[in-house]
């Protein structure tokens, strides 16, 4: 891998990190991160299937409030450099590899918003100055560790042969590869049972299965199956809206006719 | 309301600095690094102050007030990001009002915002984060899979980011027009159909991926009495998909990290596969 796309694997590593935690522009997501990453290394087309066969797995990971769930960018980044980089080591490898740096970057993002603390402090001194660009340089230093967060892990993944790498992967026996290839497949289950631990009650339960089910038994896409997801659910606040007796959860009358009047204005 | 305080505003013109139309763009900006110094001592508390610097400068130019302005805004602050910018302008408001010399106390303030960001944190995370970018991305991923390569990134890229500076934007600016008035907003119900919609909407669609993405495939074939049913397999593949699923959540339910239930997986896949029950 040549000087100026390493430069821009640390860069998008660096960039990856501070998205991370701001959680806004989702380039950490694997879908983008792990573009960005074939496209620095001139490989993207595993970059792009790499990162949509490592999306389906982090699909629900999130941090609900204060919990840090484990991480996506640095994974990511790493992954797809092992794939698209020199050490061009199989997709489903790369995501073996991607799990302990999932890991990793869990316990490097605590660690680094455990620090922080110190950053708030020179904020608080900043405040009693009255000093309002030093306040926002503290915000913004910040940032920048958390961008080191993802960059140093992956400059020191970048430093070890890839020659070593590529040996080590090959190393790996049958067995344990299609083991992981099995594992791949189960892994998906995590993330939607976080995304149900947030969302799901009693009748919701029939919702989710009603989407199993159509799909199982009719083997539709899944382009089809978010349109009819979409529709059902226009007609279910329709209904609900119509007959509000039989919602349990809605209140008084005047609370329903404040609600009719703000569905007007909508 | 709003035609109240633009009278106030036109009065109080010479006296009194108001926010300009660049602030806001720039705040509106600033918005996106809400998290930058997210710390487990006060949280969103600097990111909250950052965002609010423009009109802090803007707003009290006299340095007394500037310190108690950035003081009171750097006190805890935590609630879903992107639901932030509904705060934001309802804080606008009160500032310009305060600076304006109406009698509205730091604790108003201060309350008005804790007030808000604990229904705005359980809100936004489910829509946000449980619904919105988990659809966006499947779909994502799914045309990516079926060949479509480079615009899955760049579909969810623009689809996402579209949605999310949009709803930011004009949360930013109702907020700011309505003021204090958007506590009505809470009590209306609206929010518990956006809440009871995406749910439904998001949890058929967990239906929808388990069935589709969480593979377990059993050949039914090695077992000698299920020779002949073969056909069964995808129908016994996706049960165990329902089942595993479940499994994760009675895990997460009892406080097992999700990190331990991967690895959990990451063993069961290999003996699963060592074993001939689960086949790739």
């Amino acid at each position: 891998m040549g000087i100026i796309s390493g430069l821009v694997v640390l860069a998008v590593a660096f960039i990856v990190g501070m998205d991370g935690i701001l959680d806004e522009w989702q380039l950490f997501q694997p879908l983008i991160a792990c573009t960005l990453v074939g496209l620095a290394t001139g490989n993207v087309g595993s970059g792009i299937l790499l990162g949509a066969t490592l999306q389906m797995i982090t699909i629900g990971w999130m941090n609900v409030g204060a919990a840090v769930a484990p991480d996506i960018g640095l994974p990511a980044v790493v992954a797809a450099l092992l794939v698209c980089g020199p050490a061009a080591i199989s997709i489903k490898n790369g995501i073996a590899f991607a799990i302990p740096f999932a890991v990793i970057g869990q316990i490097l993002n605590v660690f680094v918003r455990k620090r922080i603390v110190r950053f708030i402090h020179q904020a608080d001194r900043a405040a009693n100055a009255g000093n309002l660009s030093k306040m926002n340089r503290v915000h913004l230093l910040s940032l920048c560790f958390q961008g080191l967060r993802v960059l140093m892990p992956t400059l020191l993944i970048m430093l070890i042969s890839p020659h070593y790498l590529h040996h080590l992967v090959n190393q790996v026996p049958v067995v344990v590869t299609n083991g992981i290839d099995v594992s791949i497949g189960l892994l998906a289950a995590v993330g939607f049972a976080i995304i149900m631990n947030m969302t799901i009650d009693k009748h919701l339960w029939w919702w989710l299965l009603g989407g199993f089910l159509l799909a199982v038994a009719s083997g539709l896409n899944i382009f089809i199956l978010t349109i009819i997801g979409l529709v059902l659910t226009i007609i279910y606040i329709w209904l609900s809206s119509r007959h509000p007796d039989s919602s349990n959860d809605s209140g008084d009358v005047n609370e329903q006719d404040d609600f009719d009047k703000e569905l007007d204005d909508l | 309301m709003g035609q109240h305080l633009t009278d106030n505003h036109q009065k109080n013109l010479n006296q009194h600095p108001q926010l300009q139309p660049g602030d806001f763009i720039s705040i509106f900006w600033r918005s996106g690094f809400e998290q930058a110094s997210w710390n487990y001592e006060r949280m969103q508390n600097l990111g909250f102050a950052f965002i609010l610097s423009p009109a802090i400068k803007r707003l009290y130019p006299n340095k007394a007030d500037r310190i108690s302005a950035m003081k009171r805004h750097l006190l805890f602050f935590n609630t879903s990001p992107i639901m932030q910018s509904l705060v934001t302008g309802v804080v606008l408001n009160l500032e310009e009002q305060k600076a304006a010399g109406k009698p509205i106390s730091t604790s108003e303030i201060t309350s008005v915002k804790t007030a808000m960001m604990g229904p705005l944190g359980g809100i936004g995370d489910p829509v946000w984060n449980g619904t919105i970018r988990p659809v966006l991305s499947a779909l994502a991923a799914s045309l990516v899979l079926s060949g479509y390569g480079i615009w899955g990134p760049i579909l969810f890229f623009v689809a996402w980011n579209g949605l999310r500076l949009s709803f930011r934007y004009q949360a930013q600016k109702l907020g700011y027009a309505r003021g204090t008035d958007i506590i009505n907003l809470f009590s209306s119900g609206v929010l518990k159909v956006i809440t009871k919609a995406s749910a439904a909407f998001g949890m058929f669609m967990v239906g929808v991926f388990i069935a589709k993405w969480v593979r377990v495939d059993f050949d039914l074939g090695r077992i000698h009495i299920f020779q002949h049913m073969a056909w069964l397999n995808a129908y016994v593949s996706a049960l165990a998909a329902l089942l595993l699923t479940m499994m994760c959540l009675w895990l997460i339910r009892l406080r097992v990290t999700p990190i331990w239930i991967i690895l959990l997986l990451f063993v069961l896949g290999l003996i699963g596969y060592a074993g001939g029950v689960i086949v790739v």
